[in-house]
């Protein structure tokens, strides 16, 4: 396995070849023909060549990406000021005696955001993020203008992670709309953005985004060190930063949280948490991630405590529930039958009457039976799904009961378990449920309620022995922190949320001190003065 | 390093669920489940009944022809023995861990139920919260045997008729294991068990018409309790004396009492709300004399006379009356298990053993021949509490 491992990352080091980069040359078609050979003169790269100054002696060229440009800005920031407004335009002598390529970076170019480039890979880099490029004749420099500004989706309301009540704005692929989606909701000079490039293909952009002095430093070191060991040449997807950064891999549990849902990271931010943001993925990722961090949902903060307490336990029985129900009653039909009250017991052995398989098997059919029904449902076109939907809780509900393959038990038993699994807020969460039933189903199987048990022991020294960029997983149930309760399994009222989580922010602990409201003025009683 | 020992622990656990099979598994359609167990008699050794629940029949939706429970019967020299006798007659393994009754023969337990108790109690299946009786009059096997209306497991209507009937009728008492066996091997203490028995014809009892038709000619009845000395029943209490026991022992929940009217034609029913007794003893002149407080409450029920209830004298007269009547019932139960079963079945000596240790030790050994002797005084004291919802009893002219 180790050998395995040994060869992958053999490879992937002798892909990546130091290569020096190669500097503007003072000759613009070669600079352009360089251009063109390293894209293999792909057909969206635009060249424009053409001439400017009082007497058209200077050439210029200016090289962009059809598609990720701002056609309306390149046309009228770029293209029109440079060929026809410069000539209209009277410049002191001062600035026209330092060079047309001062004159044009610094009376010219009305562009925001612009930057010098001095090698030309740094150029194609550039032009293939979506910025322009210019290059002058017999410089050495090119001057780069943000363009940017391709399709994208908009904002749309997020499609995991539904709430009732809550802003149902939703990450979109575009990075900088998803920081400005967290800096519209925390308006905080705090709120610090770094971001950096990573794949060597692709050139991901990829942010961290955290509160200063909110945040644990230490964590936000971890979380720049374990992203500048990223040596990868792609990543498409944020799921690939939360492999390649995560803890622990052999574990069903996610150590990383993920959000389409900007009030749900800001929140975290605010807790002292850091969010990672890739370009390209709506799924923005929050560290650390805590075991209980999967049982809350961001409209918890947005109901009432009571209710949002309540909801959270039917969380937690639904989290055994899935976790257990087919288990449980494999073991108590196969080996526990004098825990089954009495009534119950006869019904259930007169449904088991004639079903050909023991328990297990027909548990493993209907569980299998669901998962690939779960799974076609996600994938076939939504013009199917219905259809897909009829034939399941058919196949599922009466057929299989009626052809005598399995018990009506054994229905209602998947169908709890099937219902409890998608409970949990976090989809990734429930697939790790998921994965560890067919586990317990087994244990149970084979060794009864001993067996579950014993898996249940086993699973809490596991979740005990992960971390999240170094604080506990099961914190702050183990370590068992009293203060931090109010906001574990129970929700506490705003007025006794003061306080934020400890071991993930160590330092700037406050919250805002509120005080809970009393009725300011009532009728004034008798002898009341004034 | 890790990773191997990862590896091989997977490996393990694979083998270890994959080769090991499954020990003692059990599916459901492997198993019969049994309800009632009967235990009786025979010339060497035991016969040993099953009441197996039919499942498919118990949970059917239509009307079958089938029986819901069957029973199976095995001889064998031991319990055990008799137990696994069954497997060449019943074709799954009986499962004895939903066993709601157990019931003993007359003959069995005439002749001492101790040496069935332990296997009751050592088997791991047995749960303990099965009810004990003893079929009064005839053989377990065939009180088993006969079918009941509306519960379709006749181990089931015994337990529950007489779960309810302790809770609301004052004859009937339950009896678990453990307690059993405690009463039996304590000192100055002797046990009872209700007695389960049969009205109708066996024989028609253990066919299916005989749950088609309304009245259900063949039942079962759970009242009278059954009085042992050590483990050996040696006769059976009436209903009076089976009240006047659960008096006296405090077991009475709620109940009906009736009583006469004082110098009128007609009755009163009580409805005992509650009951509780309280036994002390008092040494004199070296003998123990037993005094037994039982104080009564309940509320009028159903008066067939002609009394004025809105006066509080008449109440009080009826308490005095009811009081009477209470007590002189009682003092005959006591005397009459004294003299007949000469079986201390209240706890007498238990109560000297408890309360005064060290004389206790010196009447131990004579304790059985004393018991007829010894003094006991029981007083009923009855208060009413509530009338019911209408006042006077309506007064009815009567055509004469």
């Amino acid at each position: 396995m180790k050998k395995l491992f040994r060869l992958f990352t053999k490879k992937e080091n002798s892909e990546q070849t130091e290569h020096q980069p190669t500097p503007i040359d003072t000759d613009l078609p070669q600079n352009l023909t360089y251009i063109k050979n390293s894209l293999g003169e792909s057909t969206d790269i635009v060249i424009r060549k053409f001439k400017i100054g009082e007497k058209r002696t200077v050439k210029i060229a200016v090289v962009y990406t059809d598609g990720l440009v701002n056609e309306s800005t390149v046309h009228e920031s770029l293209l029109e000021t440079l060929m026809s407004d410069v000539r209209q335009t009277q410049l002191s002598k001062q600035a026209l005696n330092k060079g047309m390529y001062y004159t044009v970076r610094d009376h010219v170019l009305t562009a925001g955001e612009l930057d010098e480039l001095e090698t030309l890979d740094d150029v194609l880099l550039h032009v293939l993020s979506g910025d322009t490029v210019l290059f002058l004749e017999g410089e050495t420099k090119a001057l780069c203008v943000s363009t940017r500004g391709w399709q994208d989706r908009g904002v749309e309301e997020p499609s995991t992670q539904a709430v009732v009540r809550g802003p149902k704005d939703g990450f979109t692929e575009t990075l900088r709309t998803n920081t400005a989606l967290l800096r519209r909701k925390i308006k905080d000079p705090n709120l610090w953005i770094t971001t950096q490039a990573i794949g060597t293909k692709t050139k991901t952009d990829v942010a961290v985004v955290y509160m200063n002095g909110i945040a644990n430093e230490k964590i936000v070191k971890e979380v720049h060190k374990r992203l500048n060991q990223i040596n990868i040449d792609s990543l498409l997807d944020s799921g690939y930063v939360e492999e390649l950064i995560q803890d622990e891999t052999y574990t069903p549990f996610p150590t990383v949280y993920n959000s389409e849902r900007p009030d749900s990271i800001a929140a975290g931010l605010l807790e002292g948490r850091v969010a990672i943001i890739v370009d390209g993925s709506p799924f923005v990722l929050l560290v650390p991630a805590l075991f209980m961090q999967f049982f809350q949902s961001p409209e918890d903060y947005y109901q009432r405590s009571d209710f949002a307490t309540l909801v959270r336990l039917i969380r937690f029985i639904a989290f055994f529930l899935a976790l257990l129900t087919p288990s449980a009653y494999i073991a108590l039909t196969t080996y526990h039958q004098e825990m089954i009250p009495t009534s119950l017991l006869i019904n259930l052995s007169s449904q088991r009457e004639g079903v050909p398989f023991p328990a297990l098997v027909e548990a493993l059919i209907m569980e299998v039976t669901f998962e690939i029904l779960r799974e076609a449902g996600v994938r076939l076109p939504k013009a199917v799904g219905s259809a897909i939907s009829i034939v399941g809780a058919l196949v599922l509900g009466q057929a299989a009961v009626e052809a005598g393959l399995v018990s009506s038990a054994m229905i209602i038993v998947v169908s709890l378990t099937a219902i409890s699994s998608f409970v949990s807020p976090s989809f990734n969460f429930a697939i790790s449920i998921r994965m560890l039933r067919f586990l317990f189903m087994i244990l149970a199987a084979t060794f009864g309620l001993f067996g579950i048990l014993l898996g249940l022991i086993v699973l809490a020294l596991h979740l005990a022995s992960l971390r999240s960029f170094g604080v506990p997983y099961l914190s702050p149930l183990a370590p068992y922190i009293t203060s931090d309760q109010k906001d574990t399994i129970l929700r506490f009222p705003r007025w006794g949320l003061l306080t934020r989580q400890r071991l993930i922010n160590q330092k700037n602990i406050d919250r805002e001190n509120m005080h809970k409201p009393k009725p300011t003025s009532r009728s004034p009683k008798k002898g009341d003065s004034s | 390093m890790k990773r191997r020992l990862l590896l091989l622990s997977f490996t393990l656990l694979f083998l270890l669920t994959s080769l090991t099979g499954c020990w003692s598994k059990r599916e459901l359609d492997e198993i019969a489940i049994a309800t009632g167990l009967g235990l009786d008699k025979t010339e060497n050794g035991y016969k040993f009944t099953v009441q197996i629940i039919n499942p498919a029949e118990v949970a059917a939706k239509t009307i079958s022809t089938r029986t819901a429970v069957t029973t199976y019967t095995s001889e064998g020299r031991s319990l055990f023995e008799a137990l696994r006798g069954l497997t060449d007659k019943a074709p799954r393994k009986v499962y004895l861990s939903h066993i709601r009754k157990v019931v003993f023969g007359e003959e069995l337990a005439r002749d001492g139920i101790s040496e069935t108790l332990d296997f009751l109690t050592r088997d791991h299946e047995f749960r303990t919260d099965f009810h004990i009786a003893v079929a009064k009059g005839m053989e377990a096997h065939d009180l088993l045997t006969i079918l009941t209306p509306m519960e379709k497991i006749p181990a089931n209507k015994m337990y529950f008729s007489m779960q309810t009937s302790s809770e609301y009728w004052a004859p009937s008492l339950i009896i678990k294991i453990q307690q059993l066996i405690s009463t039996i091997l304590e000192d100055g203490k002797e046990p009872v068990i209700s007695g389960v028995y049969n009205v109708g014809d066996i024989k028609r009892g253990s066919n299916l018409s005989n749950v088609e038709d309304v009245g259900a000619p063949t039942d079962v009845r759970v009242d009278s309790l059954g009085v042992f000395k050590g483990d050996q029943l040696i006769g059976w209490m009436d209903q009076l004396q089976s009240t006047s026991y659960n008096y006296i022992m405090g077991n009475v929940k709620n109940t009906a009492e009736y009583f006469e009217c004082k110098d009128k034609e007609g009755s009163i029913t009580l409805e005992v709300m509650e009951a509780s007794s309280n036994k002390t003893v008092t040494i004199k002149d070296g003998e123990p004399h037993f005094n037994v407080e039982v104080s009564v409450e309940g509320n009028i029920a159903d008066v067939e006379c002609q009394i004025d209830l809105m006066k509080l004298d008449t109440i009080k007269q009826l308490e005095k009356h009811f009081s009477e009547q209470l007590s002189i019932l009682f003092n005959d139960t006591v005397s009459d298990v004294q003299e007949d079963f000469k079986s201390d079945v209240f706890g007498f000596g238990d109560l000297i053993h408890r309360t005064k240790p060290k004389y206790w030790r010196t009447i131990k050994d004579g304790w059985e021949e004393q018991f007829p002797e010894v003094e006991v005084t029981v007083e009923a004291t009855v208060k009413i509490n509530r009338t019911g919802t209408i006042s006077n009893p309506y007064e009815f002219k009567k055509e004469e």
